[in-house]
């Protein structure tokens, strides 16, 4: 349930850090980009999020914040007032839907386990050999100093819904513009980044979301 | 007077050999493990009704093992060409869901969980729709879409925008996403279904289709590297059958080949040997005929009578030849062996007669059949080997090497130390090391080497691996009774899930027809039916194209065909929904069952014992191992207790002594602490098949004890000539038996393995106490009974 999710918000964790790459074509950026990994601690960016359905006349815009702290703590916000938040501190996340008051508690060595290893890993490659073991990169285009990469999984279970990415992000700097995915019923789902900040101090109880009086129940992967 | 004599003889004889004929044209196998246990047990019941409406008989797996995924792909691909252009052999292949290939045949499914709704639930999916409300829902829709981290409910949401699914707890019921019927998450590992174009009434049909299908797999075109198994009921089918022949034929040639080898090293004569060779295998063959006309069919266990029964109604052979040494007529030949015949066939028929107070029809069938056999081995010795053997020899006989081997002081003080040996050493395990343990394990109910289970655990480990999940089927003579019988179990559920006991339960109670919520309901929406253009427009309007309400007019148009056709209950009928309804609800004859899941919390499985009512079953192997070990001991210690008395009984109106009677007692004692000393020493264990050993050694073994007594009786004392002439019967009948049970001990089924494996160690042990150590205490007990007599008188 939550595989598809998960692949997005560490493609977007990784891709904010720096960019994408490709594979049989000039693959420097990649290595660039994997280069820079080790140097992030912490992300805070806003984002615009768009969704296109087959089955919607036009796409649906939302707006939302994110951070990330390493080794793996994140909080991801939709909406102004938010509706809905992921948290993942340590080895849980929570899926919590405010207005409703109810949250879904998810472990993640279980969505591993089910999902498949490269769900939840941020960064989302250790380095370059293993970015080429996970993704095949179908396009790269440089122009001037903004990169656009074209990338699929290789893994099977992914390939089954998640068709392709995208990644536009700029070479010099690893700062990422926007990443898409698209789906295999068709939909896709946009985000492009703004006010991105590398390595801000994050107060740790932004991923210490209070549960009290909320409907906590534990999520199927 | 002489050709009226013959006439009648012929008659009989042809009357006989179609009695025989018919009754061997009667058996089948019937290769069901199932059957060997006791059907009052609720996993059995469980694990039958499983068997028979979940595994389906006619339905074939075929696995597909590949380097990667695009390998499985053209592999799938081929086969299911392959079997698809032959209709005589497969007439239907599945290599993917139904619902993946016609997705909108899902739409049946989907309105029916919708209609079988508790009337509040559908009613207020119904008010959602309503003019005031349907703005709301589609608002809510759209936030779902726009906001939802969550795959499935987008998923859901962008085809459903009035949100009719969500008024659905597919939770409940739908076992988890990741589980897959036909590939593995790498998609390197896939399965292809095969339907068999009808039914396998018999274990022949079955083998020579799955040849066929073998065949056609070998002359596919497959990529390298790719490994193909088959597995499902006819692949078991085939397979344990090919083995129960196997195992027959074999075992039983084996015996006969040993027993002759033993009767010739003895005596070294070919016409008695070629005699009690040909009477063996008419006891055989009339035993098997006679057992046709009462059983049609053989069990896995059954299979074993055929080498046990010869290995003991050979005794009664030997008995009667030895005694032919010294009686040349038949009558007095008959008159010398008909005593110790009759007690051994009795006794022995009776040990194994008594297997049928188990509960265990799997013995319950071995010791009929043994049983019968060795009283047919009996009579058939009696009437036409005593003849046979009393007529005038070329060569008069002689006493055989071994009798006078065994007649020298150094082979007797030999032998004795030999017993006392095994005594003490297994004697002493057994006191350092303890008893024997006892295996409640479900792997002694399978097959020692079967490619099927193999296949099939394979199949579970790559695609779904379910194994910490425990099955639970439900009964009902109809919708009704299955329908109040889930309600019963609901709540249970619920409380075993809030108590921890459970980590979560899949009922299929969503899924059973509900007829009386499906009749409220369907006249509940009878409005919304009609106003499919309002519902159209506030779609349209509120920003999504006509696909987005696609699912909608399908449910909507299935609503308005139940409603047409007024039948109830309502069941879903269309090729995705019988493949959805194949696993979770099927029909029998005596109504209807229905299956769930349960994932027990770790070490609460035997709790889940307790959820076992009339009409509820749990379905697990382990479970089975655990209801067997409460309940087979204690029924064993029962039985064991009623044989002894009775063998008690007719030993003291045979012997008429206290002492021979308790000599008796003590031999048997020493055996079985010898025998479970020895096994502890081995490392076997007991088990619900071998724990009858017990009596059958009761049985048989002291058939051993009854001719040492009744010689030294006979011949006042003189235990030299008792080791060398009895003894020389009890270690040829007693090589003989083992040598039954010594083959039947690679057997493929491991219970009945495990079965003849102690059976084998018991007797020879037995021969080895009985003619070399019972002896002795005899003439000891005696001659303290006359060293007391002496004073006195």
């Amino acid at each position: 349930m939550l595989t598809r999710f998960c692949l997005f918000i560490s493609l977007t964790l990784s891709a904010i850090a720096a960019g994408a790459e490709p594979q049989t074509l000039d693959l420097r950026p990649i290595k660039q980009w994997l280069a820079h990994q080790d140097k992030i601690h912490s992300i805070s960016a806003d984002f615009t999020q768009t969704r296109a359905f087959h089955s919607l006349k036009d796409p649906l815009v939302s707006k939302g914040h994110f951070w990330f702290v390493a080794p793996g703590s994140f909080r991801w916000e939709m909406g102004d007032p938010p509706k809905m938040i992921a948290v993942k501190k340590k080895d849980v996340i929570y899926l919590i839907q405010p207005a409703k008051k109810k949250a879904e508690r998810f472990l993640v060595e279980k969505l591993q386990q089910q999902g498949g290893p490269a769900m939840f890993k941020f960064p989302l490659a250790k380095d370059f050999e293993d970015f080429q073991r996970q993704f095949e990169v179908r396009a790269l285009t440089v122009e001037g100093s903004r990169c656009h990469a074209e990338v699929v999984p290789k893994d099977p279970a992914t390939r089954k819904f998640l068709t392709e990415m995208k990644f536009d992000f700029e070479t010099s700097t690893g700062k990422l513009f926007a990443m898409e995915m698209r789906f295999k019923e068709g939909s896709s789902m946009r985000n492009e980044f703004s006010g991105v900040q590398i390595n801000p101090r994050i107060d740790p109880a932004t991923f210490n979301y209070e549960l009290t009086d909320f409907q906590v129940t534990d999520g199927r992967p | 007077m002489a050709a009226r004599k013959f006439v009648l003889r012929a008659v009989c004889v042809v009357a006989l050999a179609a009695f025989v004929i018919t009754g061997l044209s009667r058996i089948s196998f019937n290769v069901d493990v199932l059957k060997l246990l006791p059907t009052r047990l609720g996993t059995v019941t469980g694990l039958s009704l499983f068997a028979r409406h979940f595994a389906r008989p006619t339905e074939l797996l075929v696995t597909v093992n590949a380097p990667d995924a695009d390998a499985a792909e053209r592999a799938v691909t081929v086969l299911a060409e392959r079997f698809r252009s032959q209709p005589n052999l497969v007439a239907r292949v599945v290599a993917q869901s139904p619902w993946e290939a016609r997705p909108e045949q899902l739409s049946e499914f989907v309105a029916y969980l919708l209609m079988n709704q508790p009337p509040d639930k559908f009613a207020e999916l119904l008010s959602r729709l309503s003019p005031e409300k349907i703005g709301a829902t589609l608002q809510e829709t759209k936030d779902t879409l726009a906001d939802s981290f969550a795959p499935s409910d987008i998923g859901v949401a962008s085809y459903d925008p009035l949100g009719l699914l969500r008024s659905l707890d597919l939770n409940r019921f739908a076992s988890s996403s990741n589980l897959s019927e036909f590939s593995s998450k790498d998609g390197a590992f896939r399965v292809l279904y095969l339907e068999a174009p009808r039914a396998m009434p018999d274990y022949r049909v079955a083998i020579g289709w799955m040849k066929s299908i073998r065949a056609t797999v070998d002359a596919a075109p497959l990529p390298s590297g790719v490994k193909v198994g088959l597995t499902g009921e006819p692949a078991f089918m085939a397979e344990i059958s090919q083995q129960m022949q196997w195992d027959m034929k074999s075992s039983g040639a084996t015996t006969l080949v040993i027993i002759a080898i033993i009767f010739w090293s003895c005596y070294r004569r070919v016409r008695p040997l070629a005699l009690l060779i040909g009477m063996l295998v008419a006891t055989f063959v009339v035993s098997l005929g006679t057992a046709g006309w009462m059983l049609n069919e053989l069990s896995v266990i059954g299979v074993g009578f055929a080498s046990i029964m010869i290995g003991l109604s050979v005794d009664y052979g030997y008995l009667i030849y030895q005694a032919s040494l010294e009686n040349r007529d038949s009558t007095s030949l008959r008159r010398a062996a008909f005593p110790s015949v009759l007690w051994a066939a009795t006794t022995t028929s009776a040990a194994f007669f008594t297997l049928n107070a188990s509960s265990m029809p799997g013995l319950n069938h071995l010791g009929n059949l043994v049983g019968l056999g060795v009283l047919i081995g009996g009579v058939l010795m009696l009437s036409i080997f005593v003849p046979l053997i009393s007529k005038p020899q070329a060569r008069p006989p002689e006493a055989p090497r071994l009798e006078t081997w065994l007649a020298k002081p150094a082979t007797r003080r030999g032998g004795t130390v030999l017993a006392l040996g095994i005594v003490v050493v297994t004697i002493g395990t057994l006191l350092v090391r303890g008893l024997p343990g006892f295996d409640t394990s479900a792997r002694v109910l399978k097959m020692r080497h079967s490619n099927a289970n193999d296949v099939l655990e394979q199949l579970y480990g790559k695609l779904t691996d379910e194994r910490d999940l425990i099955s639970f089927v439900v009964t009902g003579r109809n919708e009704t009774e299955l329908l109040a019988r889930l309600r019963t179990l609901d709540p249970k559920l619920k409380e075993a899930e809030r108590t921890g006991l459970l980590l979560r339960a899949l009922s299929p109670l969503l899924i059973c027809p509900d007829a009386i919520s499906q009749r409220t309901n369907l006249t509940a929406a009878h409005g919304i039916l009609n106003e499919r253009e309002r519902l159209t427009a506030a779609v349209s309007k509120a920003g999504f194209h006509d696909d987005a309400f696609v699912l909608t007019k399908a449910i909507l148009d299935q609503w308005r065909t139940w409603e047409t056709a007024g039948l109830f209950p309502i069941w879903p009928r269309n090729e995705t929904s019988a493949w959805i309804l194949r696993r979770t609800i099927g029909h029998e004859p005596n109504g209807l069952v229905a299956m769930g899941l349960l994932q027990p919390a770790p070490g609460a499985e035997e709790k889940l014992l307790n959820l076992q009512t009339a009409g509820i079953h749990l379905v697990s192997w382990p479970l089975l191992g655990r209801e067997l070990r409460r309940v087979i001991p204690r029924e064993f210690a029962l039985i064991i207790v009623s044989l002894l008395s009775v063998l008690l009984l007719l030993l003291a109106v045979a012997f008429r002594s206290l002492r021979d009677v308790l000599l008796m007692v003590a031999t048997m004692t020493l055996v079985f602490l010898s025998l479970m000393g020895a096994m502890r020493l081995l490392g076997m264990q007991w088990n619900v098949f071998n724990v009858a050993s017990i009596m059958l050694l009761l049985g048989t073994g002291t058939d051993y004890s009854i001719y040492t007594i009744l010689a030294l009786n006979r011949n006042g004392g003189d235990v030299a000539r008792m080791q060398s002439k009895t003894g020389l019967v009890i270690f040829l009948c007693s090589g003989s038996a083992v040598a039954g049970f010594g083959t039947v001990g690679r057997a493929s089924h491991l219970g009945l393995a495990s079965l003849a494996q102690v059976c084998t160690l018991g007797l020879a042990i037995d021969a080895i106490i009985t003619v070399f150590l019972l002896p002795l205490a005899w003439r000891w007990w005696k001659n303290w009974q006359e060293q007391k007599k002496r004073p006195a008188s």
